[in-house]
Parts: C-alpha cells; structure tokens; sequence
C-alpha cells in the first residue's frame, strides 16, 4: 500500500532521456508486483510458460530494464528481506485483499466478462517464491545487480541512495521519503502508456521526482516531523492511521504539536486501540539496511539469458535478443559515462 | 573593458552548464558554483567586486550589494535580454527586494528596462572535486579552441595524455581518427608541468561546448589532470576573478 503523502510532495515530471546517466535503485518488489499486475492478456491471465509458471515478472524485468538501460539509466534491483514484525497486519490485510479478488475474477471469469476479470485479476497478483527466484536468476544473468535487503527493501534503497552509491530510489510507494530517500522517482518501471482503471483509455505516464529537501523545505518540517505525518496517515505498520486524519490534518497537526505525542495520540483516538508510534518511527529513522553491497553492472550473458527465458519459460528468442542487445549496448555506453559525484 | 560584454559572456559560459542559476552575492563578491543536471560538469565562478570597477572606467557598471544574499534566476531567459547590448552600453541589474523581480537597465543608444521574476534559490552547496592532478598545462584559449574543433571532426570523444615534453591529443572515431601534438616551446602550449605520465578520455561535446562558450571571456586556459580522473579547465579572468570548469572523464570499457 505505502503511505499516502501525495497531496503533500513537490514532484516533477520529467521524461526518460533527461535521467540519463543515472543510476536508480528499485526497490524490486514494488515493480514485480506492478508487472504482475500489468502484464496480462485481455482477459485478466498473466504470462505463463507451457507448464503453467507465471512469467509476466520476468517479461516486464527484461523489457523494462532494457529499455532503461538504453536510455542510459542503471537500475539495480533491491529485495525485500524479513519485514518488520509490525508489518504482520498489513501483510494479512493483502492476503485477504488477494482472496476476495481472486473469487471475483474467477465468477466474473465464469460468467465470460472479460472487462471485469481483468479488473479483479490485478489485485490477484500474488509474488510466489519462485518468482523471487527467477526474477534474481534473470537479473544475474542479465548482468544487472541485485541487492538482498536485511529488512525493507525501500530503507535500503534509500540507504543507497543517502550514501550517493545510487542518485535515485526508485518506487511508487512514498514510504522511500520517510526512510528518508533523499531523491525519489516513481513511474520509472511503468511509464509509456497506463490504462486507466475500469476504461479502455490509456494515458501517457511521465516518471515523476520528488527531493526530499525541497519537499520539507516547503513544508516548512522536519524529516522527523514528516515520518510523524506518515505515521498519523498510515503506513504499512499502521495501514488505518488515524481515523478522519488525511495528509492535510496531519500536517497541521505535527506543525501545530511539534511532534507526535502519547497525550496526541490520545486526543485524537479517544478509546481506539492506539499504534505503537515510538516504535513505527523508528522503523522509519533507524531501519535495517546493510552497507555490504556490490553495485557492478557487467556484460549481459545473452545466451544464457536465452537458454533460461526461451527454453524454459517460452519466450520469444527474436524479441528476448533484440532487448538483451539494446541492453548490452546501454550497459556499456553507461558505463563509460561518470559524474562528478564520484570524486567529492 | 568598454562595454558590458564581459559580464554578458560570462554568463553565457555558465550558461553553457545550467538553466537555472543560483548566484551567491556578498558585500565583496559574486560567486556561483553549479553542475549541469546529468552532474558530469561543474562550473565554479567568482567576481570580486574589483571586477566590476574595472568595468566602471568604461561605461560604468558597479557592483553593490548591502547584505549577504542568494538570487536565483532563469539563466537562459535573461542571457536573451544581456544580448541585446551591443559594444559601449552599460547595463545595471538590480533586484527589488519587494517583488523579488530583477530589474535589467541597458543605456547607451537608448535605453531600456526589463524586468523578470527570479526563482526560489538552489541550497544545494556543490563540493570542491577532490582530485590529486598530475599535469598542469597552460595553453592559449584560441589554441586550446582549434585543438577541440580538430578532434571534434572524427569523434565525440578525446583522449588527453601528458609526459614531460608533450601535451598529446587522440581522438578515434568510427570511421576516422586524430592525433594532435602539443610540444613545448609550440605556439599554443605556453608551460607543460608533468609529475607523473597521465591520461584520461573526456566528452568533447561537453568539453568543445565550455570552451567555446568560455575562450570568449579569457585568453589563457589551464588545464590540470590525473588518469582517468575529472579535468580542470581554469579560464584566466580579470582581476581576481576566476571561471573554472570541472568535467569527469570517460571511462573507457574493456
């Protein structure tokens, strides 16, 4: 789900070819569940090979970063790895989430609406373990590195990112702010075209920026400040936030109160059950990253590559060596380009 | 100095990295110091005030500033209205601190007054490279201008390599390739200092862009670098002024 602090964020919108040169790391669960969400056929069923595994992640992992590496973007991938346990709730929201629209898509399925199925099929998109396992199998193979986070993949993106190894945290989710992202971009691994929800209409999606400083500087708080709006919103420790408290609330009350307070809290839930703040603000402030990393992009093994896409998830050869080439020509044009950054 | 031209070039040099420009003015100086947005190039300038005296036994342009303060404009739009001066006429820049709008006077055959928004300043403070250089060149900025456009016609990019005597040049393109001599005691190198061998491949759109841009304001280049490490280029200003250029190298793939 992720945090809502949309109506509080300056973003940009920029396009592809102005991000040239720079590298971004994605936090990776974010854009496989937005592939397997996206890529499926008309009648809401994803990719799959001949014997039924799901592939529609590892499409949109080969496409996707393709192409962005064509525009001389470097992306790595970052992988969640034991989430905090105050995620345990939330993680059994999306599983229940997942069941209902399971038993929609099937009925809708049953009664021939395909329009429907494919609405309902999106929120079905379940990550399985093997798809974890695939997904880094193709991008060692593609020569893209991949980073297993300790905790929350996005914290460690944005550790990246605060480190300078990376100049941008890729994902859709705002939460890579408050574990304090100093650069954001969203839309990266979706922009083209989107279809918009329950239409035949499809709009063109620019990846989107949002800095962090800016963002608190014309908010006129702190990052503190802004994890304690996150926090009085909702975040995936605590997904209902605060009843009748939006961004907009929140904001005025951090600024008013300084921070978020037990007395606060109280005021405003009355007899509720309360979230523990202290704790989900150190989830945020002090997360669990690791600065054992290796971000080395290296010549894709195209033929291995093809062995595993083609042979055995039934891939197209011709369209999997157009993208592995134009893959390896941006890897190698990226890599003779450097910034400054690297010499302060 | 009997016109505003170098203020109007200079700006075009910096111009020639950034759209957006956060100037730092204080009592004594003006400086700024930016990268372009792909953060491959920097650009560091300084004027000290004494620039602008100089500049005042022409037409007169001053300086004066009572406090110190950040401005931040489109550089692009107002390096339209600086060339509309033409040779001998003075222009004044002033920023009315109520509408934060800046206030452009250009004098001379007529005058006229344009004005424009400026923009919430850049607080990002840009660090100072940290390189080790190994070569130091001094080179003519026309000479050093000729060398770019000669390996500019067979690629997109240059290898610079130094020993003790000579300052050496390789371009390889496509199709074609260069080489280019510089020895001491030739008419365009003017000192060669070299501790150490070096070499580094750098972008010569970047590098033929700044140069031009910049040759136009000084006549005297530096060049310092290291292996495969960022070139300095320090473009001679008057008075103390300094208009330097950072550009990271090329690194070349195996």
């Amino acid at each position: 789900m992720g945090v809502n602090l949309k109506p509080l964020v300056t973003k940009i919108e920029v396009d592809l070819p102005s991000l040239a040169g720079k590298s971004v790391a994605i936090d990776a669960y974010n854009s496989l569940y937005q592939f397997l969400s996206i890529i499926r056929q008309a009648n809401g069923t994803p990719l799959k090979d001949k014997i039924g595994r799901v592939t529609s992640h590892l499409s949109g992992l080969l496409y996707r970063t393709s192409r962005l590496a064509e525009m001389s973007i470097r992306v790595a991938y970052v992988f969640d790895g034991k989430p905090p346990s105050l995620k345990n709730r939330e993680i059994k929201r999306r599983v229940k989430t997942r069941k209902e629209a399971t038993r929609k898509y099937e009925a809708a399925l049953a009664r021939g609406e395909t329009g429907e199925a494919f609405i309902y099929a999106q929120a079905t998109s379940r990550l399985r373990d093997y798809m974890d396992q695939d997904s880094k199998q193709l991008l060692t193979l593609m020569g893209i590195p991949w980073i297993q986070a300790p905790g929350e993949g996005e914290a460690q993106a944005a550790f990246m990112t605060k480190r300078g190894s990376t100049d941008f945290c890729g994902s859709q989710d705002y939460d890579s702010l408050l574990f304090g992202a100093p650069r954001l971009v969203r839309n990266l691994t979706i922009s083209g075209r989107r279809k918009l929800p329950r239409k035949q209409i499809y709009v063109d999606v620019l990846p989107e920026i949002v800095m962090l400083n800016k963002t608190l500087n014309e908010l006129h708080i702190s990052h503190k400040q802004m994890v304690d709006v996150g926090i009085l919103v909702g975040t995936d420790y605590n997904p209902e936030g605060v009843k009748g408290v939006g961004p907009k609330k929140a904001l005025d009350l951090i600024r008013e109160h300084g921070e978020l307070t037990d007395s606060l809290l109280e005021s405003l839930v009355g007899n509720s059950p309360k979230f523990d703040f202290a704790q989900i603000r150190t989830i945020f402030l002090h997360p669990k990253v690791t600065s054992s990393y290796n971000l080395k992009w290296s010549k894709p093994d195209i033929e291995a590559s093809i062995d595993f896409l083609c042979k055995e998830r039934d891939f197209t050869e011709e369209r999997v060596r157009r993208a592995l080439g134009k893959l390896e020509k941006g890897i190698e044009e990226s890599r003779s380009k450097t910034t400054l950054d690297t010499f302060f | 100095m009997t016109d505003a031209r170098l203020l109007r070039d200079t700006f075009s040099a910096i111009g020639i990295l950034i759209d957006e420009a956060t100037f730092n003015l204080t009592p004594e100086n003006i400086n700024l110091r930016a990268m372009d947005p792909s953060r491959v190039a920097m650009v560091d300038f300084f004027w000290p005030k004494t620039v602008f005296d100089e500049a005042a036994e022409g037409t007169g342009f001053q300086y004066e500033c009572d406090q110190p303060q950040k401005i931040c404009v489109n550089l692009t739009e107002l390096l339209k209205l600086l060339r509309r001066t033409s040779k001998e006429e003075a222009v004044e820049m002033s920023l009315n601190p109520e509408t934060q709008r800046l206030q452009i006077s250009i004098t001379g055959k007529y005058n006229r007054v344009f004005n424009m928004p400026t923009l919430e300043p850049q607080e990002e403070e840009v660090p100072t490279p940290k390189i080790t250089f190994k070569v130091q060149a001094k080179v003519t900025a026309y000479g050093l201008r000729q060398v770019i456009e000669d390996a500019q016609l067979v690629s997109d990019h240059v290898r610079i390599e130094a020993d003790t005597e000579k300052l050496v040049l390789n371009a390889t393109g496509d199709l074609m390739g260069a080489t280019i001599e510089l020895k001491k005691g030739s008419d365009a190198l003017l000192e060669l200092q070299t501790q150490e061998p070096s070499k580094a491949t750098y972008s010569l759109s970047y590098l033929s862009e700044i140069i031009k841009a910049a040759s136009a304001t000084s006549e005297i280049a530096t060049l310092e670098f290291a292996n495969d490490m960022p070139i300095r280029i320090d473009f001679q200003q008057p008075k103390e002024g300094k208009l330097t250029y950072y550009l990271a190298p090329r690194i070349e793939v195996e």
